[in-house]
């Protein structure tokens, strides 16, 4: 039949076409955006009641570095920030590549070192009053803008203030609530109050420059991690000439000048932000000549750029990583190192059946976090068995009371009661309906059943009604999933933030005394090791009660080019190697 | 116009109704620094005092600010995507009309013949494969195999970042349209007048553009009003894999992130966009059909 061998080549075409595109597979594109928990800070020093001056950051002196041989001619760092930044305004920088962008452009007082150790930045060092209530922060001398003009301790005190302005709702502004009036100040009606009121009230607020170079906070408790804050993005000195001139468009290239290591040149919308090195910066001009982060929505097409040489980092994702790794070229460009998040299962600790202890232990104890990392996570991140992750302080590997034993688990439900497990009342788990959110569900679903007989029935919802049914214990689902990037590395922001009785956000419902008076203790103790002998006995008892199950602590996995030098990398990073970027440098290739 | 309101409305109410809103993130905010976004931005008012609010701006090209880019209007924000959106959607449309028009018109009068056939393969693949798996088939063919172009063209001056973008979203209306205009020309060029004119000694090529080809195209031009419409709102899946800074993936990103001020101004824009579309069509119409013509 003349039609016969059309019709069969038509068919062969299309399955090599189709098989061509599937073997790049692309993951579906996805408009989400990481949230800036990605900066635990270094934790405080151990017995840092001082501040004294540690790394040898100082004076503009260039550290040595690479032959000038071995540089390439062309020292540009290509990076991708995923879509265009919703604002890059420190004050209101809330997402991982906003913060990363603030911290390329400006100098918070406080900084990192790779060992999350908080280390002098702008500040080059700082006092503690005895009471633990006043912290005089004295600034490097020297500091300038990029534009010439002189850092003073005005510019970082008008940028606190700034971020407690009600009129411009920061989302980070309830970090700062710690110091004394920034709450009263951040929570006033600026609608209501007259310009006089609120002037007054922004005048009450702990933040003082006492002269040009010094800087003083006043809290309304001690807390010894508050040196943390200030080493975050927002702790930067910002201009109110510059902001005023430009109005809603300050963060254009001509009116955002900062002191960090790099200068905003250009600004290309939904195309590409060219940084340049300032040569003014504390540190030292940065090795690096230029950093040019684009805007590549979609992983595929970021993966092949990497792959055809237009990009020198990227992310890599789960899908990827078997592939990465089997590789022989690609696995020697491949960065692991821990990241700063840690993903649990909630129960709703309020209602049956998860009210009763030995019941949630029981959950607790039979899922196999091994296999969830091996299968699920497809070897992407760590098993965890309790809450703070490695190179965290605070981190305790020895913690590991539900490891997975069905025996365990059934002996416990026996003990709640619930011998026989269909006499359970019925749990559903409820999830943020996503393919891989589905994939995990199913799995620990399968897992309860194989282990303790129960069956857990499944639940999706979109991503928004997901959160919104998390607001209220009563909506709360019985079983979700959660996870938890900390904002700086102290013990505090894992353990006290999220659960503590006061905390709105682990939303389990859970209390519990003893906890909370080790958390309240630990959380003003000066000595950074009588802090966390407590914080260990609290995570203790947070894993002993198992009001969530950990499940998962992150990993930050990129390719590299190899060519990319001196790229110093820490689990907060908002951008790998972000502190000590002025260090990188690109060899010759 | 009444309509506009009542579209205004319809969205209004179903977004509010969603659950969710733009504070909503997976790391909770905490509760006093949402109350201040709220107070910011006016949403702690009663809705129907925010509903009449935001259609009296409306009126007046004030779209409200946007809750995810901070510091941005949603007349700027609209203003800086949506003409890139009809450049993309316009080119898109002419390239398919260049290629599908000619290539339906070809299949239909060699009917049954190899071109025929590799024409309707084609539109089956155009018509089935989805946008966003030929952007990336696209991408590593021109982009990592040949290198004629960078696989990272974000670069919206230059004209060759347009190509690869420009091809997909043409690729789903070139194929329909082609089939389309294939399947209406045979019908033309079977009709009574069409005979008449073979034997009144015309020639094929008069017979066939004069006389078949208009009538052809009257589906053709029914259809062209809708695509338009629907390539100049922006192809969600388009946009995000070239990273295309247009409207849809706007419109998308605005739905999922609870952004309602983005979400309204962009609702009412299409709806504007749509009805001139169809009322472009009827124009077209006056001139196509001799029909209407004469009566109108």
């Amino acid at each position: 039949m003349s039609t016969a061998w059309p019709v069969t080549l038509s068919t062969l075409l299309t399955c090599l076409a189709l098989a061509l595109v599937a073997c790049t597979q692309p993951a579906t594109p996805t408009p989400a955006g990481a949230r800036a928990g990605e900066t635990p800070p270094g934790a405080q020093k151990p017995g840092a009641a001082e501040g004294s001056p540690s790394t040898p950051s100082g004076p503009a002196a260039k550290p040595s570095g690479p032959a000038q041989a071995a540089l390439h001619g062309d020292q540009t760092l290509r990076i991708n920030i995923g879509s265009e930044p919703a604002t890059i305004d420190p004050t209101l920088a809330s997402f991982v590549d906003e913060a990363a962008i603030a911290q390329l452009v400006h100098a918070p007082l406080m900084s990192f070192d790779t060992r999350l150790q908080v280390v002098p930045g702008a500040a080059e060092k700082y006092t503690v009053s005895n009471d633990g209530l006043t912290y005089a922060f004295a600034l490097r001398q020297g500091l300038t803008f990029s534009d010439g003009q002189p850092v003073k301790a005005q510019h970082y005190e008008y940028a606190w203030k700034r971020l407690l302005d009600p009129a411009l709702a920061a989302e980070y502004a309830s970090i700062a609530y710690v110091i004394k009036g920034a709450e009263e100040y951040n929570t006033a009606d600026h609608r209501r109050l007259s310009a006089q009121q609120l002037q007054a009230l922004r005048d009450a607020v702990g933040v003082k420059a006492t002269d040009d170079s010094t800087l003083v906070f006043t809290l309304k408790h001690p807390a010894p991690y508050f040196v943390s804050i200030t080493a975050l993005w927002f702790s930067v000195p910002l201009r109110e000439d510059l902001i005023k001139k430009g109005g809603e468009r300050w963060t254009e290239p001509e009116t955002y000048a900062g002191s960090g290591p790099f200068v905003l040149k250009d600004w290309q919308h939904q195309n590409k932000l060219v940084f340049e090195a300032n040569p003014r910066y504390y540190r030292g001009k940065p090795r690096l000549e230029r950093i040019e982060a684009v805007m590549i929505n979609d992983p595929t097409v970021q993966r092949a750029a990497y792959l055809n040489g237009e990009l020198d980092l990227y992310e890599v994702g789960g899908e990827d990583l078997a592939t990465v790794e089997r590789d022989p070229s690609l696995s020697k460009e491949l960065l692991r190192w821990p990241g700063t998040c840690t993903y649990y299962i909630g129960f709703n600790a309020v209602r049956p059946p998860f009210d009763n202890l030995k019941v949630r232990q029981a959950f607790a104890a039979t899922i196999d976090r091994e296999a969830y990392v091996r299968d699920i996570g497809r070897g992407l991140g760590k098993a965890a068995y309790s809450f703070v992750p490695p190179g965290l302080p605070g981190y305790q590997p020895a913690l590991k009371q539900w490891t997975f034993s069905p025996q365990d688990g059934r002996r416990l439900l026996g003990d709640a009661g619930f011998a026989d497990p269909t006499k359970l009342p019925p749990i559903t788990i409820t999830y943020s309906s996503n393919p891989r959110t589905k994939a995990r569900m199913e799995w620990l679903a399968d897992q309860w059943k194989r282990a303790l007989g129960v069956e857990v029935k499944l639940d999706p919802v979109e991503t928004k009604a997901y959160t919104e049914l998390l607001k209220k214990p009563e909506t709360t689902p019985q079983v979700f999933l959660l996870g938890w990037c900390a904002d700086y590395p102290d013990p505090q922001n894992w353990l006290s933030v999220v659960f503590h009785s006061k905390s709105t956000i682990a939303r389990t419902g859970w209390k519990n005394a003893d906890f909370d008076a080790l958390l309240d203790q630990a959380d003003r103790l000066p000595d950074m090791n009588k802090r966390l002998e407590l914080y260990n006995k609290a995570q203790g008892i947070l894993v002993e009660q198992a009001p969530v199950a950990f499940l998962l602590h992150s990993e930050h996995v990129f390719l590299k080019k190899t060519w990319v030098r001196d790229l110093h990398v820490s689990p907060i990073d908002s951008l790998p190697g972000i502190f000590g970027i002025e260090k990188t440098w690109i060899a010759k290739h | 116009m009444p309509w506009r309101d009542s579209i205004g409305l319809i969205t209004f109410v179903l977004m509010h109704n969603t659950p969710g809103g733009p504070w909503d993130r997976e790391k909770p905010l905490d509760p006093r620094v949402v109350e201040n976004l709220n107070r910011k931005f006016g949403l702690d008012r009663p809705l129907h005092e925010q509903f009449v609010s935001y259609m009296w701006n409306a009126l007046r090209l004030d779209l409200g600010p946007s809750y995810q880019y901070r510091g941005r209007s949603v007349t700027d924000i609209i203003a800086e995507r949506l003409p890139m959106s009809i450049q993309l959607g316009v080119l898109a449309l002419a390239v398919s009309l260049l290629l599908a028009v000619p290539l339906g018109m070809l299949a239909a009068l060699r009917q049954n013949t190899w071109l025929d056939y590799t024409s309707l393969f084609f539109a089956t693949i155009g018509v089935t494969v989805p946008s966003f798996v030929m952007a990336i088939f696209l991408i590593m063919v021109f982009g990592v195999w040949l290198s004629w172009l960078p696989v990272m063209a974000t670069n919206w001056g230059d004209w060759r970042a347009w190509l690869l973008p420009t091809l997909t979203l043409a690729l789903f209306p070139t194929a329909f349209i082609a089939r389309l205009t294939r399947a209406s020309m045979l019908e033309a060029i079977r009709q009574d007048y069409v005979r008449t004119a073979r034997a009144k000694g015309l020639a094929e090529r008069i017979v066939v553009t004069r006389h078949a080809l208009r009538n052809a195209l009257l589906p053709v031009v029914t259809v062209v009003g809708p695509a338009t419409a629907g390539l100049i709102t922006g192809s969600f899946f388009v946009e995000t894999m070239f990273s295309f800074p247009g409207i849809g993936r706007l419109f998308v990103q605005a739905v999922s992130q609870r952004d309602y001020s983005v979400i309204m101004g962009t609702t009412l824009l299409y709806a504007a966009l749509i009805a001139f579309a169809n009322l472009v069509v009827d124009v077209a119409y006056g001139f196509v059909d001799p029909r209407i013509k004469a009566e109108g």
